[in-house]
């Protein structure tokens, strides 16, 4: 019979090595980690893509030579304004989530996560309308000037594609993106719970 | 950079034999273990950064792998070591022999549950009550309940397995 001392004895004199052994049954998982630099990386990306688009616009609009007028000028640096102002907010999201500190003891570590996940949940709420309907004023104004000297019907089939696209964008592909958001992030937040859980043995 | 990396190969050689024993309590897998302090010690290079001196280093260094230990394998929801697993005749042939003693109580560590593996490593790695209640976010109080009941149920398992 051994007591505690006797086991803490043989613990200080043990070595740190040990076999390995069937690990079938053992499930890794580096899900959370995952998550958080998946979420991170789309903000990133998605900045510098606007960041991109936002010069290329401009670039076209100082040397491209095409039929370009006051209105066209406008719509189009109003383009990259826009996009370079989502670009801000894309990097600002980047920046929130990388602050996030996993180092902090789960309660701490969780209250930020809730605490970005209401920040992105109002966001959302006014940022995706309004920058749809702005992006579509600015695209208005710009092709105001273009559609004057085309026929009707190439106007229409044009406006027919445009707006399809514009509608499955924001109604399909984009709730889709922020339902796969939302899911990581209260995959992160559960996971986060119940580790919280597994330590107070609550 | 050379500041920062000094500072991690410090810390490293001051902390590694610690967190390994800890992710060998938690495993009682020498290779997971290896993997589990390689993954800590990539979190702490990560987040050098973030520490703000408000904890002793090693409260911080050990906060990381008992969070890396249980988001890793949170999942398991069987134990991890079945008992039919464990070289238990081996060990029955060879009482004294001071190595199967320990293997056997590295194995009957990874027995307990998932926290508690991680709480009572720290207790044979002698951290004071303190540190480990800093480093689990438990109260100290709470922590002593817990430390009393685990060193019950791990001396009961190592002396049920013992007698074999």
């Amino acid at each position: 019979m051994k007591d505690f001392d006797s086991l803490k004895t043989l613990w200080e004199q043990a070595g740190d090595d040990l076999s390995p052994r069937d690990n079938k049954k053992v499930h890794w998982s580096n899900q959370s980690r995952n998550y958080k630099l998946n979420l991170q990386n789309q903000q990133l990306r998605g900045g510098i893509l606007l960041i991109f688009t936002a010069l290329l616009i401009i670039a076209m609009a100082l040397f491209a030579d095409f039929y370009k007028t006051f209105i066209t000028y406008i719509g189009m640096y109003l383009l990259s304004v826009i996009c370079l102002a989502q670009a801000i907010l894309l990097l600002y999201t980047w920046q929130k989530i990388k602050n996030i500190d996993e180092t902090l003891p789960p309660h701490q570590h969780l209250q930020q996560w809730e605490a970005y996940y209401n920040f992105r949940k109002k966001l959302i709420k006014w940022n995706m309308p309004l920058y749809f309907i702005f992006l579509n004023l600015a695209m208005g104004i710009y092709l105001f000037d273009i559609f004057q000297a085309r026929p009707i019907v190439n106007v229409l089939i044009f406006l027919a594609i445009y707006f399809g696209w514009m509608v499955f964008a924001y109604f399909y592909l984009g709730k889709r993106v922020i339902r796969k958001e939302e899911f990581k992030l209260k995959t992160i937040m559960d996971n986060l719970k119940q580790l919280e859980a597994q330590l107070t043995g609550e | 950079m050379n500041q920062h990396k000094k500072k991690f190969t410090e810390l490293y050689n001051e902390h590694a034999p610690g967190i390994r024993k800890l992710c060998l309590g938690y495993t009682g897998d020498g290779a997971m273990a290896k993997d589990l302090l390689q993954e800590t010690f990539i979190a702490v290079w990560h987040n050098m950064e973030k520490f703000r001196g408000d904890a002793k280093w090693s409260t911080w260094i050990f906060r990381i792998a008992v969070n890396t230990c249980l988001s890793h394998l949170r999942k398991k929801k069987d134990p991890l070591v079945n008992m039919d697993e464990l070289p238990l005749a081996g060990i029955a042939d060879e009482t004294h022999h001071k190595e199967q003693e320990v293997q056997l109580l590295y194995k009957c560590v990874s027995q307990l549950a998932e926290a508690d593996r991680l709480i009572i490593t720290m207790v044979l790695e002698s951290k004071s009550y303190t540190e480990i209640a800093a480093i689990t976010d438990i109260s100290e109080n709470n922590l002593r309940v817990k430390i009393h009941r685990i060193k019950k149920q791990l001396t009961e398992i190592y002396n049920r397995y013992e007698r074999f």
